[in-house]
């Protein structure tokens, strides 16, 4: 060939490489021109990469030989040359092409191998490129699509085996599998397979769980890529029935605390052994399967909480409601020798009965003590669940008033005014709401000793505005913003208080919870020497939504 | 002749009390300390009322006495009143259930106690 042709012909030969479509496509193409351009007896180029290894064209040994093209002899075929295809970035590199040709004809022929292997090179290199980045294009994308499925499923057997199956698809594996290792760390909690039918399963039995080498390999930290699985010194072989596997890669998957397991993959379609990239893949699923397993450990632990502190809860009630009885036992014999004594008032002189009164009125402050810190328990518990119904706001107000009348020492006028209400229709727990005017009003009526105690109520939007106002000795500024706390007591106005020491203090805190169930608020007004004013605030139609659920237990 | 009550209550005290009270307010007491006794006796000899206290240790809880009393044609019509320390709502609703006339709280307020009686025992 004259050289200018052959000249031209390389130039071409160059473009057509640095274009070639793929890996065959630019070795064949090399095969070509290298046969052309030397005008050699045979040339063949082998390929041996991320995609496969295959050969084109001749080559000095029968292809089904057992030989390794990128491992010869080349003393041991004589006529035969071999030329190295040279990767642009050698460190890039790890695929190999060989180009190999015999007895060639054209005198320059160590230049045409030379620039076309270098050329070949170019365009494997820019072939292979393109595709690692539709592959990570790729991976990417089934990554992305990993996370959504992952988030969709309930169970962490499910969620694993996603995992399992997704790394096989990403890595080409025909087989897989997920071991989780138990909390001893002994054998494995879970042994997820995929690939492996369920026929074959049955007849493979009982997966070795713990011995053999994926259970040798469970809880190593580093993962590991075979080309031959059986050639690791810790093999000992698959069980009967077992599919033959070579190729494998494991990962271990880590939590935060320590490595949970390893994610096994065997057989990789079209390839003698995985790539590193497979491995990454591969580590950032195993990533994934580790924060899995971590968040259904966290979740165990959470319900296991939740469950001790219900249990809790419920021995707290049931110890409550058991003390409660036994107080009260005593507490009946108490205040009823006490009444029946004073029932009989001949028999006794004034200091006596004066005595019997302060052991009836202690009694039964003990009993109201008793009685509210049970109340405040339960409210505190969320085991108060408001009974609401329609009522008349109006009708409530008027009964109350008559069960505290009998209470209101002389020269103290109670007055009530529900008048200038143009609906006093309410949806409210009436027991409840009872409860919370009687608290106001009776504590009202408690610290006054003269003048008066008058609940009115009147009209605001949605809601109705309850006051009650004493012209008692008022609350220190300092005492106002605890006197809804539980166990305060303003000791000032106590001080000041005429009769025994009624209640514990907790009268307020429990009045203030029964009226935010309600959806209401209640607020306090005072002037010392002048008088209070407490008004509640409560929608017209207290909402269940305000109304803690209840769980049951001593009501 | 009187009016005679029957009182069932394991609690001593609260049986010599109760008795107190109720004697002087003109009625016939008869008194015993658990659930069977108080059972056998209402079928020998039904009372015009049962005054029956809940937690006693035995055979028979009170809301066994209450539940056998109001189960059985013989002995549903007795005026069964529970007096009791069990004052959660549970115990109410349960009461209520069985068929139970009243509930009294221990600590016995005497004017609920004598509504109770007014209501609930004839004659």
């Amino acid at each position: 060939m004259e050289s200018d042709a052959r000249d031209e012909s390389l130039a071409e030969a160059g473009i057509a490489l640095a274009l070639a479509r793929d890996a065959t496509d630019c070795c064949s193409m090399l095969q070509k021109w290298a046969l052309r351009l030397t005008e050699a007896a045979a040339v063949g180029v082998t390929y041996r990469g991320e995609l496969g290894s295959f050969v084109v064209g001749s080559m000095p040994f029968d292809e089904d030989a057992d030989v390794d093209p990128h491992d010869i002899e080349l003393d041991d075929y004589p006529g035969w040359h071999l030329v190295d295809i040279g990767h642009p970035e050698p460190d890039d590199a790890w695929w190999s092409a060989r180009l190999w040709f015999a007895d060639p004809v054209s005198q320059d022929w160590r230049a045409i191998t030379s620039m076309l292997s270098r050329q070949a090179g170019v365009g494997l290199a820019r072939v292979l490129k393109r595709s690692e980045l539709a592959h990570h294009e790729r991976a990417q994308h089934a990554l992305v699509e990993a996370g959504k499925a992952l988030s969709s499923e309930r169970t962490l057997d499910g969620v694993l085996r996603r995992i399992v199956e997704h790394a096989m698809e990403l890595t080409g594996a025909r087989y897989g599998a997920l071991g989780v290792l138990d909390e001893e760390r002994q054998g494995l909690a879970a042994f997820i397979t995929v690939g492996i039918d369920a026929h074959t399963h049955a007849k493979i039995g009982e997966l070795p769980k713990g011995r053999g080498i994926l259970g040798v390999l469970i809880d190593d930290p580093r993962p590991l890529r075979l080309r031959r699985l059986q050639d690791h010194p810790r093999s000992v072989g698959f069980p009967e029935h077992h599919p033959s596997m070579e190729s494998f890669l494991g990962v271990p998957i880590v939590t935060s605390r320590a490595v949970a397991g390893r994610i096994y993959l065997c057989e990789k379609a079209g390839a003698p052994e995985f790539t590193p990239e497979d491995e990454q893949l591969v580590e950032t699923l195993a990533s994934q399967a580790a924060i899995a397993i971590d968040n259904a450990t966290l979740n165990e632990q959470l319900q296991r909480t939740a469950a001790e502190l219900a249990e809790a809860s419920r021995h707290k009630s049931s110890f409550l409601a058991n003390m409660s009885h036994e107080l009260r036992s005593p507490l009946n014999t108490i205040i009823g020798y006490t009444r029946l004594l004073l029932e009989e008032p001949r028999e006794l002189d004034t200091e006596q009965i004066e005595d019997l009164e302060i052991v009836r009125g202690s009694s039964e402050h003990l009993l109201a003590l008793i009685t509210e810190l049970l109340d405040l328990q339960r409210i505190e518990a969320g085991r108060v669940t408001l009974v609401l119904g329609k009522e008349r706001l109006g009708a409530i107000v008027e009964d109350v008033v008559a069960s505290i009348r009998p209470s209101v020492p002389e020269g103290v006028e109670l007055l009530a005014d529900a008048s200038g209400l143009r609906d006093d229709h309410i949806t409210c727990d009436r027991t409840r709401l009872r409860q919370v005017l009687l608290n106001v009003l009776g504590n009202a009526v408690k610290f006054t000793s003269e003048g008066f105690v008058k609940i009115s109520v009147r009209d605001d939007q949605d809601r109705f505005l309850i006051d009650v106002t004493d012209s008692g000795p008022g609350i220190p500024a300092a005492d106002r913003e605890q006197i809804f706390d539980t166990f305060f007591q303003s000791q000032a106005a106590l001080g000041r208080t005429p009769g025994p020491r009624e209640g514990a203090g907790l009268g307020l805190a429990i009045t203030r919870l029964l009226t935010e169930l309600h959806g209401g608020e209640v607020s306090l007004e005072s002037e010392e020497g002048v008088g209070t004013t407490v008004t509640i605030s409560l929608p017209r139609e207290a909402s269940t939504i305000h109304a803690m659920p209840t769980t049951g237990g001593p009501t | 002749m009187n009016v005679r009550l029957l009182l069932i209550d394991d609690d001593n005290a609260a049986r010599r009390m109760m008795r107190r009270v109720l004697e002087r307010r003109g009625y016939e007491v008869e008194d015993v300390d658990n659930g069977r006794a108080g059972l056998d006796r209402v079928r020998e000899a039904p009372p015009a009322g049962v005054l029956l206290d809940l937690r006693m240790p035995g055979e028979l809880s009170g809301f066994d006495v209450a539940r056998e009393l109001k189960g059985h044609p013989d002995t549903k019509d007795v005026p069964v009143i529970v007096v009791s320390a069990s004052t959660h709502l549970d115990a109410k609703s349960m009461v209520e259930q069985v068929g139970c006339d009243a509930f009294v709280e221990k600590p016995v307020d005497f004017d609920e106690l004598d509504r109770v009686l007014d209501e609930f025992i004839p004659g």
